[in-house]
């Protein structure tokens, strides 16, 4: 068997069916279709080279390129598919399933797409899908938020575009391939941007945490795997190496490691260790060693299932209570044993615990950047790495299922376990993240680049537990400080939300008194006005044009009566023209010869 | 009075329990050779991933307290508030 399927197809034709598919098989059908789209990307992943290829006008679009790179994306891509639908299997709104499933099939269309303008066609595909995943929360905010959310990823295609079609005009071809970063142009900036922006690239990264924390429980576990992996993976096709990368990487690792410890939002805090744990990503990419790429691409692979566990566990928590912020909940682990349990080994695993997820792939990308030089880099994720076990390795759980009680009597009452799909996904989620922790073979394999790596030295071993036993240990005696608050941290999208509005005032004010003025004006001014020169041009008509063409109308008329009498059509009165015309004429000739 | 009791005896097993993990993870540090020190401070401060990592969360969660005081802190609602008196008056 060495023929390519595309698992778009598949996820989009299945999408197609699903509003006819009722009754008992709805979910065997729901869990079919996923489950058909990993086959296809299980059986790819045995090939290799240029598959699906389409002459379109004067290009070539491939939709099947099939690498190393690809098929590691591709294959954690349908997993969570798999995983996010099981999770969501009792969700009766058809049209959250056929919005997700378009979703995943624009992330696999980018990641097996061989040319940037297939790869646009599948960016804007993901973008449009992804807002319904928000809109369908059908909260009071939700509406808003997806608003934002489509016209900040509009904008992040506009710049893409623009950057591809400069590309194009410049290079003349429309591969998409690894950029001439040596020489950065200006659609080289363009093309980073754009992928940046979905990557949520500080300052552009305002849209995540804001759609995050607002989408549905299950969209939001096709949310965090999808958008800002999708965006990893096209920079590391595209701009490896780009070393203004490392710096943005750092910030976004910093950055959303202070917001996520602050926030008060159990979601939006996953929300901000997104930004966080994809600037790990975005510096290893612009790192581009080896090492570095393929530290990216585990610490991708494995964010998505600790991740998507993360967000399952407090989706659990969203859907049984209604609540998402720690001010209203606390001490849960009584009412939702298993699903803390399940939670904690997510938590184990951001924090890179030994044994668990990302204890194979963060410690790569901080060597990598000590490999290559970049120390005040590695340094710096170092410090971060602190951050990532303070606020998802113990705040969350230990104010979410532990600690203070601070749920109403209604919150506590509605609190239980979530129904057994979801159980059931997070249970794979959670064996996922351990088997790969202390098994990585299997991902190490799956990497770009062969590898030699050994994450469990007994160094790095100690190193790690010392990281994490000081570092909880400072979180227990200075915890009162990150006591949960219910009050919201502003960020930089309060620049562009008040400028939003303050155009809004601009219109609804300013803008309106003036076209109300305006209006006043030619009502009370320009109109009388025009009424006078229009009576002024109705009289002139009739007493100066109508009088001087009806006066030479009367002339002529006049003239014509006269005229008309010569023409008697009386021989005698002819004759007598024609001979006193010639007699004058005779006359007149005498005279001018005499003088 | 006796369930108290059985509370305070319980959080006070785990916590001897934890300092004495701590005490253990740091003698391990001095035993276990560290090939590669990325500088001088680690080749030759003991129990050195201890204190950065101690030092580091301390920094990370003042910092964070400071900068939330310095401004990032805002009442839920506070991007909806009225940007003026004129905006009050909406049509």
């Amino acid at each position: 068997m060495n023929t390519f399927i595309h698992p778009s197809l598949l996820l989009l034709g299945g999408a197609l069916l699903l509003p006819l598919v009722r009754g008992p098989l709805r979910k065997f059908y729901l869990l079919l279709v996923p489950l058909l789209a990993f086959a296809a990307v299980l059986g790819n992943s045995l090939l290799s080279g240029h598959f699906a290829i389409f002459p379109f006008m004067e290009w070539q679009l491939v939709f099947g390129r099939v690498d190393k790179l690809a098929t590691a994306f591709a294959l954690i891509m349908a997993l969570v598919t798999v995983l996010a639908t099981l999770y969501g299997l009792h969700v009766e709104k058809t049209v959250e399933h056929i919005a997700a499933w378009c979703y995943a099939a624009g992330s696999l269309g980018v990641i097996y797409c061989g040319d940037y303008l297939s790869l646009f066609l599948f960016w804007e595909m993901m973008a449009f899908s992804s807002v319904f995943l928000v809109w369908f929360r059908r909260g009071p905010q939700s509406l808003q938020t997806g608003y934002r959310y489509l016209l900040i990823h509009t904008l992040g295609g506009v710049i893409l575009l623009a950057g591809i079609l400069l590309r194009y005009q410049s290079v003349g071809d429309i591969t998409f391939a690894l950029m001439d970063i040596s020489q950065p142009q200006l659609y080289t900036w363009l093309i980073m941007l754009g992928f940046g922006l979905n990557a949520a690239v500080v300052p552009l990264h305002s849209w995540l945490p804001d759609a995050y924390g607002e989408a549905s429980f299950n969209g939001a576990v096709f949310l965090c795997a999808i958008t800002t992996k999708t965006a990893v993976y096209a920079l590391a096709r595209a701009c490896a190496g780009f070393e203004v990368l490392i710096v943005l990487g750092v910030i976004m690792a910093l950055y959303g490691l202070f917001y996520a410890l602050l926030e008060n939002d159990i979601r939006r805090l996953l929300a901000w260790s997104i930004v966080s744990q994809v600037g790990y990503m975005v510096a290893g990419i612009g790192i581009g060693t080896e090492l570095a790429i393929n530290g990216a691409v585990a610490h991708a692979v494995v964010h998505i299932l600790y991740k998507s566990l993360l967000f399952m566990g407090t989706g659990a928590v969203l859907y049984t209570t209604g609540q998402t912020k720690f001010t209203e909940l606390g001490g849960l682990w009584r009412k939702m044993p298993a699903t803390c349990g399940l939670t904690l080994i997510g938590c184990l695993s951001i924090a890179a615990a030994p044994c668990f997820a990302a204890y194979v792939s963060k410690s790569m990308i901080i060597n990598a950047g000590f490999a290559a030089q970049q120390n005040w880099a590695a340094w710096l994720l170092m410090f971060a790495a602190i951050g990532t076990i303070l606020y998802n390795g113990l705040k969350l759980p230990y104010f979410l299922f532990f600690g203070e009680n601070r749920c109403s009597s209604t919150t506590w009452e509605k609190a239980g376990e979530p129904p057994l799909n979801m159980l059931i996904a997070m249970t794979i989620g959670a064996t996922l993240c351990f088997l790969v922790g202390v098994a990585p073979g299997y991902l190490y394999s799956a990497l770009p680049f062969a590898t030699a790596y050994t994450p469990y030295t007994a160094f790095h071993l100690v190193e790690t537990l010392q990281l994490l036993g000081f570092s909880a240990l400072a979180f227990f005696l200075l915890k009162g400080l990150l006591a949960p608050k219910d009050v919201v941290y502003v960020d930089i999208d309060w620049f562009y939300r008040q400028g939003g509005r303050a155009f809004m005032w601009l219109v609804r004010n300013p803008l309106q008194w003036l076209d109300w003025a305006w209006g006043e004006l030619y009502r009370s001014l320009a109109l009388p006005l025009l009424m006078l020169m229009a009576r002024f041009s109705g009289w002139f008509d009739w007493h100066i044009i109508d009088g001087i063409v009806d006066g030479l109308a009367r002339t002529v008329r006049g003239l014509g009566g006269h005229l008309r009498l010569l023409q008697s059509g009386q021989m005698q009165y002819i004759f007598f023209q024609v001979f006193a015309l010639a007699a004058l004429a005779l006359i007149t000739l005498t005279l001018f010869l005499l003088f | 009075m006796k369930q108290t009791g059985q509370i305070i005896l319980q959080r006070g097993v785990v916590l001897a329990l934890f300092y004495a993990a701590l005490v253990g993870i740091a003698i391990l540090s001095l035993v276990v050779e560290n090939h590669h020190p990325h500088s001088w401070l680690e080749a030759h401060l003991p129990f050195f991933w201890s204190f950065f990592a101690f030092f580091a969360a301390v920094i990370i969660i003042c910092l964070s307290k400071w900068l939330a005081k310095a401004g990032l802190e805002a009442k839920p609602g506070c991007y909806d508030l009225p940007l003026g008196p004129a905006e009050e008056k909406k049509p």
